[in-house]
């Protein structure tokens, strides 16, 4: 119920925080610093999964883990609190892939607001509580599953010409998004 | 990982010299402060230095000893077109011991690419050199880098990561051309404060076209700020 409870609010804030800039930092750790809970739930989720790559993830002051690896030929990205319990599934995924309805909405937004537009990355993020997300991976089952879309993409408009990460829900209906700030590169270009 | 990465780097010019051609290895350091100073302007200065350790020509003893090579200053004013792609002008003036000192107009456009954990920075700049006695020198040339962290998926504050780059360079002066190829291969960390440390080896090669074909090799460090 809690689970439920967070989920839901949690579902507004990118609302709030439209506009906002996204800084985060990422970094690799170990997996014996990872809780047992966090690896427990991966291996019983993920069965003949190869090697994870572990990551200790800072944004915007939240600290979580993040696991990365590849399973039926597909990029997950799955995210725990610092004791272990999961927050998220994410999945790279190609535009192609996306339902026609969600195409069609996410377009609607996207020729609305800008006059030349560009995917960059695409991740569906699965959340709900752990048994939910376990019998999601193993089972397929989608009871108690909220679908959320997490698109990178370049926006021409009024705005200016910005890189942004933004966040959809099932339908294809934007909820938020934020700036995306690329890192200083000039010692690549003087 | 990072051991063997600093290893490999400290033992090139070594390997460079075993090989019987080369004609200097020395220090290059640099530092370079990029801002802006409007909404889509951005400033950007950079001084380089070359001061050599040791020359060598084939089939004669390595001459040890140092020697101020070049400095140059150099200023930039830029506009960025969208995030990935930017247009530049700059100017730069060379101090260079026995020579006159030399002025030199720059224009580039470059580009960034995205691609996974790593960027692709894509920099086509040409140039004019102007010096008293000797016929204006025009070159084109495109740089290829490529930034990997070693320690994320991303490179954030705090992160080390790698370098390669590599430039060929075509000159053309007074009717004569000339080739020339750098290769950088650096080690770097991005700091707090929009700050970058690099350090690596910078492999020049030229004078192709001629029978003193001539290698350069540069332990280059640098230090990239951003206000």
């Amino acid at each position: 119920m809690v689970l439920r409870l967070a989920c839901f609010f949690s579902f507004f804030i990118p609302l709030l925080s439209l506009g906002q800039e996204k800084v985060e930092r990422e970094y690799r750790v170990k997996s014996r610093e990872v809780p047992a809970e966090a690896r427990d739930w991966l291996d019983d989720s993920f069965e003949g999964r190869k090697k994870v790559k572990w990551f200790m993830e800072e944004t915007s002051g939240k600290r979580s883990f993040e696991a990365k690896f590849s399973w039926n030929k597909e990029a997950f990205s799955v995210e725990f609190d610092l004791s272990g319990k999961i927050e998220d599934i994410e999945i790279q995924q190609e535009w192609a892939n996306l339902p026609k309805e969600v195409k069609f909405n996410m377009e609607s937004y996207f020729n609305g607001k800008y006059s030349k537009w560009r995917i960059e990355k695409i991740q569906w993020q699965y959340l709900g509580d752990p048994d939910d997300l376990e019998d999601l991976m193993d089972e397929d089952e989608q009871e108690g599953i909220q679908l959320r879309y997490e698109i990178e993409y370049y926006g021409e408009g009024e705005e200016g010409k910005n890189l942004w990460e933004g966040l959809f829900d099932d339908e294809g209906e934007i909820i938020g998004r934020r700036e995306i700030i690329i890192p200083p590169a000039d010692n690549l270009f003087f | 990982m990072k051991r063997i990465v600093w290893v490999f780097l400290l033992a090139l010019p070594m390997e460079v010299m075993a090989q019987g051609r080369v004609s200097n290895f020395g220090l290059f350091p640099e530092f370079q402060l990029g801002f802006n100073a409007a909404e889509n302007l951005k400033i950007t200065g950079k001084i380089e230095s070359q001061h050599g350790m040791v020359d060598k020509t084939e089939n004669s003893d390595a001459d040890w000893g140092y020697y101020h090579n070049q400095t140059d200053f150099q200023g930039f004013l830029g506009t960025s077109i969208n995030p990935f792609v930017a247009i530049t002008g700059g100017y730069q003036y060379r101090l260079e011991p026995g020579s006159d000192d030399s002025h030199r107009s720059i224009q580039q456009i470059s580009f960034l690419q995205r691609k996974g954990n790593y960027k692709i920075g894509h920099r086509i700049r040409a140039d004019q050199t102007f010096a008293p006695n000797d016929p204006v020198e025009y070159r084109l040339r495109y740089r290829i880098s490529y930034e990997i962290p070693i320690e994320g998926q991303s490179l954030d504050p705090g992160e080390f990561y790698l370098v390669f780059s590599d430039e060929p360079i075509y000159s053309l002066q007074s009717g004569e051309s000339g080739f020339e190829n750098r290769f950088v291969a650096a080690l770097g960390h991005f700091s707090e404060g929009s700050q970058k440390f690099q350090a690596g080896i910078d492999y020049r090669t030229d004078r192709f076209f001629v029978s003193e074909f001539r290698q350069r090799t540069w332990f280059k460090f640098g230090w990239y700020l951003k206000l």
